[in-house]
């Protein structure tokens, strides 16, 4: 998903849920800011480069796949990205290393999911925000994987979008471009996807990237053949995922802020977001590449406030100003004590269930500190060090 | 909102056509690739065999003016020479661009069949005639790993156990290097081979499986949905 929906529509969904407007604003730009907290600004701001929730496209291109550059591709876009829905999901005839790849394959509503919103219960707006990020693109991200894997991402002419009429659909098949300085052209069916690679790890093979920028578009349906699913067809409805995904996000936040006592799977705020579906539904289905325009409205129009841009410059003079003591508690701080202990659990969780494609996960909590030191920041919040809220 | 599953093909015989028609393009992708290959191959052995080529050239000249007595001086030998040098090289290359010609409308014809773009027959049958070829390729290079194995004359071996003359010595080498030489070209022509046999048995069954899918899913074949 892109900013309109991390940022915008997470604002929106936060004020629905309950929280005030500084709140919903704390919570949307956390979100917002898990596609952009990079090695390289955590590098800017001398923070702890275990904390990165992504990749810039510059990192990409020199990030080198080796088990332990695969191994640190995977634990970034698995935790923050591309959720694995079933890490015990079994596959008969095939080797040991294309079933850890394929137990990776996201999708929503995975357990993971319910224990990424539990990992936020009680911690900082900032942790809320994080977790929004992971659940919206469960949605958005379904069937494919935070690994670099050919046989597992890969995608090829058999694309073809459906478009409603009225009553019944087209079916137009799709066209891809290579060039990345490119626009997509939805009207024409035309868009940019990574280029095709034989090289089971190579980047171009991470993620949704051959597919493009098409699940991170509200409006669009399509269906095509995954490289993992046997030569059959599987349909992406997005206006469906997106206003599944927003009415999950309320009811997450609603569980988060203590209105529901536990979160459970497949569950939405249906009742909460009614008043506001047709307009969703309406502004999911709007033909453009970019709808922050219109969820800044709803959201403006929800809350009676004004949304401030996203703006990346925004905390860094608080975090490198502050004493070392001081950083937890400022905003950078707890968002990156919410990512670490975000990607400790996915990456734990990974590696306790056989898996050893996101590297080895050490249970500090049980046998004691070991590893990188940024995690240590874990460990003393953990053991009752300052608390972030 | 409403639900689009039912625009999904998941029966059985579009899954199956999927696959072959996969199958189809990678064979015909192959195939082509290893036409251009041969060629290249081609290319490198006569640049490596350059100095050989040309030793046997001038070898050729001066056995053309010793067999004339004199009534054919060298550069009229060169020029005849040349001329038929010439010739040979020219319906060689004809030969040789007929070849990729034929294995590149294969593969390519294998491609487009593939794709739905094609539907003819005619590159089926020129692909029946080079199987044929490629099989006569594997038994002839066979052939002929096994003539250089235990062909090889013992009387070269002759005086060996008792007292051996350089002579004797230089021949045995020349016979043995030749013969390693050889079995190792038959070797890696025989690999070539039998990687072509393989890929165009893949394309060969394949069309045939599209082109009977799509006859099947055209008249209503049955569908099992999944």
């Amino acid at each position: 998903m892109n900013t309109d929906f991390h940022y915008y529509a997470t604002y929106t969904a936060a004020i629905l849920a309950g929280y005030t407007h500084e709140e919903a604003c704390e919570i949307c730009y956390s979100a917002q800011f898990v596609d952009l907290c990079s090695k390289t600004f955590l590098a800017s701001v001398k923070g702890p480069k275990a904390a990165a929730t992504s990749q810039l496209s510059v990192e990409l291109v020199e990030q080198k796949t080796d088990i332990m550059g695969l191994q640190d591709i995977t634990r970034i876009w698995a935790s923050f990205h591309f959720l694995p829905y079933d890490l015990y999901a079994e596959k008969k005839h095939c080797s040991k290393i294309y079933r850890n790849k394929y137990r990776l394959i996201c999708n929503s509503n995975g357990a993971l999911v319910a224990d990424t919103v539990n990992l936020a219960k009680g911690r900082s707006l900032q942790a809320v925000g994080i977790a929004m990020h992971v659940t919206a693109d469960t949605w958005a991200h379904k069937y494919f994987a935070g690994t670099p894997s050919m046989t597992i991402n890969n995608t090829d002419r058999h694309f073809y979008e459906i478009i409603p009429t009225e009553d019944s659909y087209e079916i137009r098949q799709l066209k891809f471009s290579h060039n990345p300085g490119v626009k997509d052209d939805p009207e024409n069916g035309i868009y940019v996807n990574s280029l095709y690679q034989t090289s089971e790890r190579t980047v171009m093979n991470l993620g949704h990237g051959r597919a493009g920028h098409l699940p991170d578009y509200s409006f669009i349906r399509y269906k095509y053949l995954p490289a993992w699913n046997e030569y059959k067809e599987v349909l992406k409805d997005n206006p469906s995922d997106y206003i599944h995904a927003f009415a999950q996000l309320v009811y997450a936040m609603q569980y988060l802020r203590g209105v529901n006592e536990t979160f459970e799977l497949n569950t939405y705020a249906w009742d909460t977001i009614e008043p506001y579906r047709e307009e969703i539904e309406a502004l999911l289905e709007k033909r453009q590449t970019d709808d922050a325009a219109d969820w800044k409205a709803l959201g403006e129009k929800i809350s009676g406030a004004e949304i401030p841009d996203f703006d990346l410059e925004r905390y860094k003079a608080e975090y490198m100003n502050a004493t070392k003591e001081e950083k937890a508690g400022t905003f950078l701080g707890k968002f990156f004590l919410g990512a670490l202990a975000q990607k400790s659990m996915v990456t734990g969780k990974i590696y306790k269930s056989g898996n050893p494609i996101a590297g080895v996960s050490v249970d500090y909590e049980k046998n004691g500190f070991a590893g990188i030191k940024d995690y240590m920041k874990l460990v003393e919040y953990s053991n009752g060090g300052k608390k972030d809220e | 909102m409403r639900n689009f599953e039912d625009c999904l093909k998941n029966d059985e015989l579009s899954i199956k056509l999927r696959k072959s028609d996969r199958t189809l393009y990678a064979a015909g992708v192959g195939y082509m690739g290893l036409a251009i290959w041969s060629v290249v191959r081609l290319f490198l052995a006569a640049y490596i065999r350059y100095e050989s080529i040309a030793a046997y050239i001038a070898k050729t000249i001066t056995e053309i003016v010793d067999d004339s007595n004199g009534s054919i001086d060298e550069s009229l030998a060169k020029i005849l020479l040349g001329i038929i040098f010439g010739m040979i090289l020219f319906f060689g290359a004809l030969f040789v661009a007929f070849f990729l010609w034929l294995e590149v409308f294969i593969g390519l014809s294998a491609c487009k069949e593939s794709v739905g773009k094609k539907k003819g027959v005619v590159y089926l049958v020129f692909a029946f005639i080079m199987l044929a070829f490629e099989i006569l390729g594997i038994y002839t290079c066979v052939e002929t790993i096994s003539s250089l194995v235990y062909g090889v004359d013992p009387s070269v071996f002759g005086n060996i156990g008792n007292e051996v003359g350089v002579d004797e010595l230089e021949v045995l080498v020349a016979t043995m290097s030749n013969a390693i030489d050889e079995a190792l070209d038959s070797f890696a022509t025989l690999l070539l081979s039998i990687t072509s046999t393989i890929i165009l048995l893949e394309l060969i069954i394949n069309a045939f499986k599209v082109k009977g899918l799509r006859r099947k899913i055209a008249a209503g074949g049955k569908v099992n949905e999944h």
